[in-house]
């Protein structure tokens, strides 16, 4: 086996879970100008409940179904509840109950799910497919396509749609925004379904290939939200990065080793939120 | 009144210390040890996440770090307690650079990164075995012999310094201060307060707790492993200080000890441990802010209180009701302040804008604008909608810096100067008034003598804040909660707060808007009043009617540019400005 | 004014903590002390042996207990956390446990060492750990270095002379590396090693790293469900080598986590008595048949390797109990330890030289088929 060809191959297939889930950290981020420290549980829960949906013997696309709708509702249930009512909360509050969130979704899912990293079987059966010395399974080349498409489809959503132009509107300025006749409500409600949909979406092609357990969730959060950083919250960028960052992990695991990992890919996060935030004052207060 | 709170304070602290002994299940001496050392580095937290209320989410490196510095430097031979020492200091260095590289990053970035900081030490500590113990974690050897009694001792001493030390550091004046960065950076630093720099000094501060809690930690419990360097050690101690009350005093020690005595009694309720501790953490943060110490608050202040009523108020930080200052004690003081000086005078030119331009991307917002203020007026910026001023008002006060051109003060340059350092000579007030609620009126307005005459006294600082709410007929309303207080009422006292310690400039956005017509009337008296006293005076002001009552000249802008100087009253009825205005309104 | 009532509690206080600390006297149970990881990673390690030891506790107190009193079997969850397994110790102890089993994993069974320097006696089946005979640590498995012999003489059998090697990056995982590069070298067997976080999900990258195309075969030394990965990542890369797991893994629980992702052929490294057809010694196949068949009734459900290492703490802890010196000397317990062989389902022997139970002869190669553990045919 090539190392170097695999590494690609297993970059590309943990970079689409990873722009998948930015490009929905990304899209709630900028109607609600919060990090939703549980986005990556919308990840698990979707992962997790086709999972056990699968395992009670309900039909394989019946469980796909029900997975994704449960991730939408997750985050669009998060917000609804949780962070709507209390729009004029400082940011750094809302934060604290997305992680508390977090936290929650994580004991229920150990309680429902257990211990035990949990699976289920491929949507595409059949060898790998093996190509220039790498071994690229047929369910990891669907889900680099899907999330690809995904991004496509999302980006145009966003650009040449009302609600993609309500959605930026309501980033810049959500006064603003409802005053100009934007349903500030519903922009938020799709956003976040639509975030929840793009992280259940990911697990359900992943998981059959790397399995879910109830504290995947945060993990995912913080790949997602390196993305994100990466690419300054722009959602078409946040898909490029995600790859960018599945390709980075992957290539420091094969040569630097599993030890290295953690401590390169935190200290890259660092470094981008530095740069990044060089313009970034007053948590944009600097309106005033 | 006092006594009786030392009283119970003394007795609780007792029962505190005795309760291993009480036989309640699982709570033994042990875990009493492990609970102590805790809340040590729990205050430590405190003081960044409840005080300034950053979200610090990667302390535990803070607290594994002090231990595997001075367990490597045993392995090569170092004696324990230098090893000890050497751990800590280390700590508190990495933590004063981290800080300052961190602190830059607005909230979310700063959660983040110190989360990215936490996996960082997490991973070092797991990616070099031959040095840390990796996994297998690194064995201290040399702790155990000193006996459970004398660990309990030292555990319960040291929290007992670091509970002096959190109430030395949030004492009154620096209390304020705090409260203003953590409730609104813009206008702390608009008040003279150095936000970085006080950040930078907290967060390394708290690293010294964590650090001697760490220190303790490691030698105590024996073994230390990367994850208790982890993310979810980190956010684990998060929730920790949630639960207990974040923000107040006794919030750590109360945290701390549940969270543990629960980790060993619920450590038997297996998999629904992480599920209580879940909904805990969000309903502390949803419905019980303070946490713990914030719901029995109202209780301890019913059993404090004696029959006179002279309760002590225990929001947490200790502080007693406000006490108002005296006047006279200020008077002979704020003299020598060196802003003063020059508004005594009150003649000349005070402001200088010199061709100041400002983009944004591609927008131009300012166009070499260019005009003087003279001490002993008010200037008016005028302007439709998008005309710029309130870019030229953030240049001004410093919250952005100007793309060309220069901005003088005295014919001294400011514009390179940070908010926080042009404070002592300008007074600014917001279009929504940016007051700390929780604090009293008083205390807001001291918050800026605090910054611009540190060498005050407190009494004295009191005095003169008292004294300009006097002038502004405010003194009755000294001693309320802002947040009790009503919109208006807030707009003037955010314009004493700008007009104390007397500043030679004075910026106000929109004083007028919301204001009633009584409340306009005792506004333009103020702002006369302000510029008799030779202060000069710079209003952005929509209300045409009511500035044009107060200013004596001004400028228009209109998509950037000046359109129009000089004396307000004609102005405002050239041809150009009344096209600008009217064009955009019709 | 107040201080006189404030006097009054205080000595309220301290004649109450007083009595707290005078109030132990001796109870009627034997109190024996579990660590055994319940929740986290290491659970399936845990669980099982946790339920074993439960067994021999009512089966010992239901023929009437030991010497007129019953057991009482104390469990605290470490969650294979070296922290908590230290206040774990102190726990029980401070319960009054007069020996100890510690069933969890490398680092905290290690981290509990030192609490221990003067006593109780504490038994742990973990094969890396290699107690200094000094100490009151009894290991009841072959070291790591003795079952990694019974794979190379197996490869050496299959005339298998290159292998690829996935390790932990946990303590485990660090003893394995420095054992197969300690062994394999030296008995000419070249090895391609790769390293995986615990935590990670994806094995494919370390995988590529070690299956070579003149690989024939894949060790796992990584215990615990996380090795599920492994097998997983195996599946997906469609590797056709014979994949090793170690010792932990030969459970029911691993199975049922791979149950999807059989390798072609699973091989594991595991105690003779797993498949007790290896067993020569017909006394040692009738106490096998017996717990089997006892566990079959108790549980419904076979016995496997983890089990067996939960029987042969027990059985250590029962013989102590009923036929070494009183337990309140641990002295005189870890001397007799030393000279008296344990009859379990295997014969440990401990010396004063040596506290590891057992060795290379008591393990061997097994092949998961047909839903039990069988002897191992070799390499094709």
């Amino acid at each position: 086996m090539n190392l170097f060809t695999q590494s690609i191959y297993s970059g590309l297939t943990s970079g689409a879970v990873y722009a998948l889930l930015a490009m929905g950290l990304v899209i709630a981020f900028r109607t609600t100008r919060v990090v939703n420290l549980a986005h990556g549980e919308s990840y698990a829960v979707g992962g997790l409940s086709i999972a056990l949906l699968q395992q009670a013997g309900v039909p394989m696309l019946l469980a796909l179904v029900a997975g994704i709708v449960l991730g939408m509702v997750f985050l669009w249930g998060m917000d609804r509840v949780l962070l709507r009512p209390r729009a004029s909360w400082p940011v750094p509050s809302l934060i604290l109950i997305t992680l508390g969130l977090a936290f929650l979704t994580r004991g229920v899912l150990l309680v429902a799910a257990g211990v035990d990293p949990l699976s289920f079987p491929r949507l595409v059966a059949g060898p790998p497919l093996r190509w220039a010395g790498g071994i690229l399974p047929r369910q990891a080349l669907v889900l680099i396509g899907v999330s690809i498409v995904a991004a496509i489809a999302v980006a145009v959503f966003l650009g040449r749609t009302r609600f993609g132009r309500q959605l930026r509107a309501t980033a810049e300025h959500p006064d603003a925004a409802q005053l100009m006749g934007v349903n500030v409500n519903a922009t938020r409600a799709v956003a976040f379904l639509l975030a929840g949909g793009l992280g259940a979406l990911a697990a359900a092609l992943l998981v059959p290939l790397v399995p879910v357990d109830f504290q995947t969730g945060l993990g995912m959060t913080l790949r997602g939200f390196i993305a994100a950083a990466l690419a300054g919250m722009v959602p078409g960028a946040a898909v490029f990065c995600g790859f960018i960052l599945g390709l980075f992990e992957a290539f420091v695991t094969s040569y630097g080793g599993a030890l290295a990992s953690d401590p390169v890919v935190f200290v890259v996060l660092i470094v981008a939120a530095l740069w990044r935030s060089r313009s970034i004052r007053f948590e944009g207060r600097a309106r005033a | 009144m006092k006594a009786r709170a030392r009283a119970i304070t003394l007795l609780a602290a007792l029962l505190g210390l005795a309760s291993p002994w009480f036989g309640i299940p699982g709570w033994t001496l042990s875990v009493a040890t492990v609970a102590a050392f805790t809340a040590l580095a729990l205050i430590g937290l405190n003081l960044v996440f409840g005080v300034l209320g950053m979200l610090a989410f990667g302390q535990a490196a803070f607290v594994a770090l002090p231990g595997y510095v001075a367990g490597m430097l045993e392995l090569l031979g170092a004696p324990t307690l230098a090893a000890m020492l050497a751990g800590v200091v280390v700590t508190v260095v990495v933590a004063a650079v981290v800080a300052r590289i961190f602190v830059q990053l607005p909230g979310t970035y700063f959660a983040v990164g110190t989360l990215g900081f936490s996996f960082v030490i997490e991973g070092l500590a797991r990616a070099f075995p031959e040095w840390t113990g990796g996994a297998s974690g690194l064995v201290f050897a040399s702790g155990r012999d000193i006996g459970p009694m004398a660990w309990y001792a030292l555990a319960t001493s040291a929290l007992a310094l670091g509970l002096l030390a959190w109430h030395f550091t949030v004492r009154t004046a620096r209390d304020r201060r705090f409260r203003t960065v953590r409730h609104d950076e813009l206008a702390a630093a608009v008040v003279g307060i150095d936000v970085a720099r006080v950040k930078v000094g907290m967060f390394t501060l708290a690293s010294g707790f964590c650090a001697v809690a760490g220190i303790g930690l490691a030698y105590y419990v024996g073994v230390l492993v990367p994850e208790g360097a982890g993310v979810n050690r980190s956010l684990e101690y998060v929730g920790t200080l949630l639960l207990g009350g974040a923000g107040s005093m006794l919030g750590p020690i109360v945290g701390a000890a549940l969270v543990q005595w629960l980790f060993v009694v619920a450590g038997y309720g297996k998999q629904f441990e992480l599920l209580l501790y879940g909904a805990a953490f969000l309903g502390a943060v949803l419905y019980a802010r303070h946490g713990l110490v914030g719901l029995a608050a109202p209780l301890w202040r019913r059993a404090v209180s004696d029959r006179t009523g002279h309760g002590e108020r225990a929001d947490g930080f200790g502080r007693r009701a406000p006490e108002l200052g005296d006047p006279a004690l200020a008077d002979a003081r704020l003299q020598g302040l060196p802003a003063a000086r020059g508004a005594a005078g009150g003649s000349g030119e005070a402001l200088s804008v010199v061709d100041v331009s400002k983009n944004f991307g591609g927008v131009q917002a300012l166009r070499s604008v260019s005009f003087s203020v003279r001490y002993g007026e008010i200037f008016a910026l005028v302007g439709p909608n998008g005309a710029g001023k309130s870019t030229l008002f953030n240049v001004i006060s410093g919250v952005e810096p100007p793309s060309a051109g220069q901005v003088l003060l005295d014919g001294e340059r400011i514009d390179g100067l940070p908010i926080h350092r042009r404070a002592p000579r300008i007074g600014r007030a917001f279009q929504v008034a940016r007051l700390v609620p929780g604090l009293s009126v008083l205390d807001n307005v001291v918050t800026r003598l605090d910054q611009i005459a540190p060498d005050m006294p407190e009494a004295a600082r009191r005095g003169a804040a008292l004294r300009q709410l006097r002038q502004f007929g405010l003194e009755g309303l000294a001693a309320d909660d802002v947040a009790v207080l009503a919109a208006g009422q807030h707009k003037l006292i955010d314009l004493a707060r700008a007009a104390v310690g007397s500043p030679r400039l004075v910026l106000l956005d929109e004083p007028a808007v919301g204001l009633t017509a009584a409340e306009l009337d005792h506004l333009r008296r103020l702002l006369l009043e302000l510029r008799d006293s030779g202060c000069a005076v710079v209003v952005v002001e929509h209300n045409i009617a009511f500035v044009s009552s107060v200013a004596d000249r001004g400028v228009v802008l209109d998509g950037g540019a000046l359109i129009a100087a000089g004396d307000f009253s004609s102005i405002i009825r050239e041809p150009r400005v009344l096209e600008a205005y009217f064009g955009v309104l019709s | 004014m107040d201080m006189r009532r404030l006097l009054g509690l205080v000595v309220g206080v301290a004649v109450v903590s007083a009595s707290g600390m005078t109030g132990s006297h001796a109870a009627d149970p034997i109190n024996i002390g579990m660590i055994a990881p319940t929740t986290g990673v290491m659970a399936t390690v845990g669980q099982r042996q946790l339920a074993t030891a439960q067994w021999w506790e009512s089966d010992v107190n239901a023929k009437g207990g030991i010497k007129g009193r019953p057991v009482k079997l104390i469990h605290c969850n470490d969650e294979a956390n070296p922290e908590k397994a230290v206040s774990c110790v102190r726990d029980l102890l401070a319960r009054g446990s007069v020996l100890l089993i510690n069933s969890s994993v490398t680092g905290p069974i290690r981290a509990t060492m030192p609490l221990i320097r003067n006593g109780p006696v504490m038994v742990t089946p973990s094969p890396n750990v290699m107690p200094e005979a000094s100490s009151y640590v009894f290991q009841t498995s072959p070291s790591d270095m003795d079952l990694t012999r019974t794979l190379v003489e197996y490869l050496h059998r299959s005339k298998v002379d290159s292998i690829g090697v996935i390790a932990a990056t946990d303590a485990s995982g660090e003893l394995g590396v420095n054992t197969v590069r300690t062994l394999l070298p030296a008995s000419a067997i070249r090895f391609n090693l790769a390293r995986i976080d615990l935590r990670a999900t994806d094995a494919s990258i370390q995988l590529a790293q070690v299956a070579k195309s003149d690989v024939r075969l894949i060790y796992s030394t990584y215990s615990g469900g996380g090795a599920a990965t492994v097998v997983k990542s195996f599946n997906n890369l469609g590797l056709e080598q014979p994949l090793v797991v170690s010792y932990a893994n030969l459970s029911d629980q691993f199975i049922a986590l791979i149950r999807n992702d059989m390798p072609q052929r699973l091989l594991g490294l595991g105690l003779k008595g797993v498949a007790p057809e290896l067993l020569t010694d017909p006394a040692e196949r009738e106490r096998v048949a017996y717990f089997a068949r006892a566990w079959q009734q108790a549980r419904g459900e076979a016995i496997d390797q983890l089990n067996l290492n939960a029987l042969t703490l027990v059985d250590t802890i029962e013989a102590i109990l009923r036929n070494g010196p009183d337990t309140a000397d641990p002295a005189a317990v870890k001397a007799w330890l030393e000279r008296t062989p344990i009859r379990s389902f295997q014969t440990l022997r401990f010396s004063a030289q040596n506290h590891i139970g057992m060795n290379e002869t008591h393990a061997a190669i097994l092949e998961y088929k047909g839903g039990r553990w069988v002897p191992a045919a070799p390499v094709q």
